[in-house]
Order: structure tokens, then sequence, then C-alpha cells
């Protein structure tokens, strides 16, 4: 009888361990959750020296606006349209998001528009060419390559936009892209 | 520093439910008021209340707070109901004064105090609370286990009868 019941205390105990770490366990779980916290953007925009009249950036740098121009039958470079700042140190990248008018007429007046990020000290580093095929706009599938930026450091962002031989005035795009980063 | 992470989802209750369950299930094998079964069968609810618990958190997103309050805490108040009732059984039907005395401060007082507490905290931010009781309640117990553990010592201390 006395046997019995040491058993029964046994398993009930070690069923009860079981339980109660478990249940702890499962509950400790549920803590597992996301926080986010707002901080300063690891990098923004700042003005290049080709960005006189031609740039416009938002609230806190994290935004620009580029109204670049295109001339028939040249290629018109802006070597520092805009500037990316890095505040901490990371990796960044280019990406494609959109562009619009695509599949449209208005498309064939243009032949590239080429993205380029350049150091200060001129070495190309990475790159999005927006080559066009009759009607249509070959868009990148993937990002420029991430590429190391320091604190402090400024990466410009070179704009080579090439139109075909008679292109029409008045004709325009416009080209979404992001600034991915890393840290 | 040292922070506790004290926002309670509403699934505590459940966890100090099969907490209560399983105090129960081991409570009632030791005594030799209670029959077997009675032991197994507050380990099953104990084990329900595991699985209610597992349940919960894979639907966290799916079942409202309201829900996850009314049926963690209808749990608890399940338990405690067992608790009270096994007081009473003590009392009553087995007309045993002392033991349930016992029972019910060792037990039953303790254990509504527990879920009295949690509940009165629950949705509130009492970071500084919590701590204080929790070193509190630790002191307590310790002084109660050298109380209990050295009843001769404090005879001596205090000289004079001492009685538990």
């Amino acid at each position: 009888m006395k046997n019995r019941k040491s058993t029964d205390l046994l398993i009930l105990l070690l069923i009860s361990v079981f339980v109660v770490s478990a249940s702890a366990a499962v509950y400790y779980s549920m803590y597992a959750k996301s926080t986010t916290t707002i901080t300063a953007a690891p990098v923004y925009f700042t003005l290049g020296g080709d960005s006189s009249g031609i740039l416009k950036i938002g609230t806190n740098n994290t935004y620009a606006e580029l109204s670049l121009n295109a001339y028939p039958n040249v290629t018109l470079y802006y070597d520092q349209a805009v500037n990316i700042t890095a505040s901490a140190a990371g990796q960044v990248q280019l990406d494609p998001v959109s562009v619009s008018p695509n599949g449209d007429p208005s498309v064939s007046n243009f032949t590239s528009i080429v993205f380029t990020l350049v150091r200060s000290d001129g070495t190309a580093v990475g790159s999005l060419t927006y080559t066009t095929t009759g009607n249509s706009w070959n868009v990148p599938s993937t990002g420029s390559g991430f590429v190391p930026i320091s604190a402090g450091e400024k990466i410009a962002i070179k704009v080579a936009i090439t139109a075909v031989a008679g292109a029409k005035t008045g004709v325009s795009t416009a080209i979404v892209m992001t600034i991915d980063t890393k840290q | 520093m040292l922070s506790l992470a004290i926002e309670l989802f509403p699934e505590f209750f459940l966890f100090l439910g099969i907490d209560f369950f399983v105090a129960l299930s081991l409570l009632t094998c030791m005594m030799d008021y209670f029959r077997r079964e009675v032991a197994y069968l507050y380990e099953a609810a104990a084990i329900f209340g595991y699985v209610n618990l597992l349940m919960s958190r894979d639907f966290m997103s799916t079942w409202g707070e309201y829900m996850r309050f009314s049926y963690s805490f209808m749990y608890l108040a399940l338990a405690l109901v067992n608790v009270l009732g096994i007081n009473a059984y003590l009392l009553v039907s087995k007309n045993s004064w002392g033991n349930a005395k016992v029972f019910a401060s060792v037990i039953t007082f303790p254990t509504i105090l527990i879920s009295g507490f949690f509940f009165s905290i629950y949705g509130k931010d009492t970071s500084e609370l919590l701590t204080a009781v929790l070193l509190s309640a630790a002191m307590v117990l310790g002084i109660a286990i050298a109380f209990l553990v050295s009843p001769e010592r404090i005879k001596r201390i205090f000289g004079k009868e001492v009685s538990f």
C-alpha cells in the first residue's frame, strides 16, 4: 500500500515537473515579440555638385526627387546629381522599384538611363542601367550591389541619360528607386 | 539595470491555474483522506490547462484578448474552487478541524492571496510594486522556513513556548 503511494507520488511528481516547466516555457515564448524603435536613418541625401535646380530633398533628408533633362541624340551627364551621406558605417546599394510609363510609345524616345554610385575619388562602385526595347523599359532585376560606406562618407549618384536622335520634346519618364542599406 | 517583464498576458491566469492543479494533485496524493484517482484527476486537469495554453499561444492573434482573459480566468477560478472545496471537504466530511486549519493557512489563503494580487495588477504598469512584493514575499518565506525548521532555537531566543 505504502509502495503504491510512493509510486503514485513519483509518477505525479514527474508529470508535474513536465507540465509546469512546459507551461512556463510556452508562456515565456509568448513574450517573443518585436519592438520597433525610430532612429536616425543610417544614410541620407545631401546636395551634390550638380544638384542646383534639379533636386528636391524631403523632410529628414530621407527622400529625394530629381528632375533631370535629356537632349535628343546626346548623352547628358549629371556627375553629382545627389549625394548619399552615411551617418553610420554600413553598406548601400541602389534598388529599382518602378518605371512609368512602361509599354508606352513615349518610352521609345529614350535609349538608356544609367545611375552610377561614385566615390569621392571618382571610383564607380555600382550602377543600375535602364535601357529601352521598343516601347518598353528593361528594368534591372537586381540592385546595384552593396558597397561599403563609412560614417560621414559621401557617395555621389551619377546619372547618364541618352535619348534617341529626333526624340520628341516634352516626353518624360518617372523612375523610382530606393537606397537599400545594410548595417 | 535589471528589469522585470511585467506586462501580464491573460494566459498568466491559465499558468497560475495549472500550478494550483499540480499542487492539488501532489497534496491529495500525499494526504490519506482522498482516493487514489483524485490526484490523477487533478493532474489531468493540469494537463488540460497546458493544452489550453498551447492552443492559446497558437491562436493568439485570432482570439481577442477578452476571450483569452475569459477562459484563462475561468480556469483559474476552477482551480480556486477546487482548493476551497478540498478545504471544505477536510472541514465538513472528515471533520478534521486541525487539518482544515493548516490547509487553509498554508494552501487556501496564499493561493487566494496570490490570485487576487495578480488579478489586481493585471493590465497595469506595476514593475516596481511587483518587484517589492516579490522581494518581501521571499523574505517572509525565508523567515517562515527558519521558524519551521528550527523551533528549538526560536524557543531559546524568545524564551517561551512556541506552538505550531
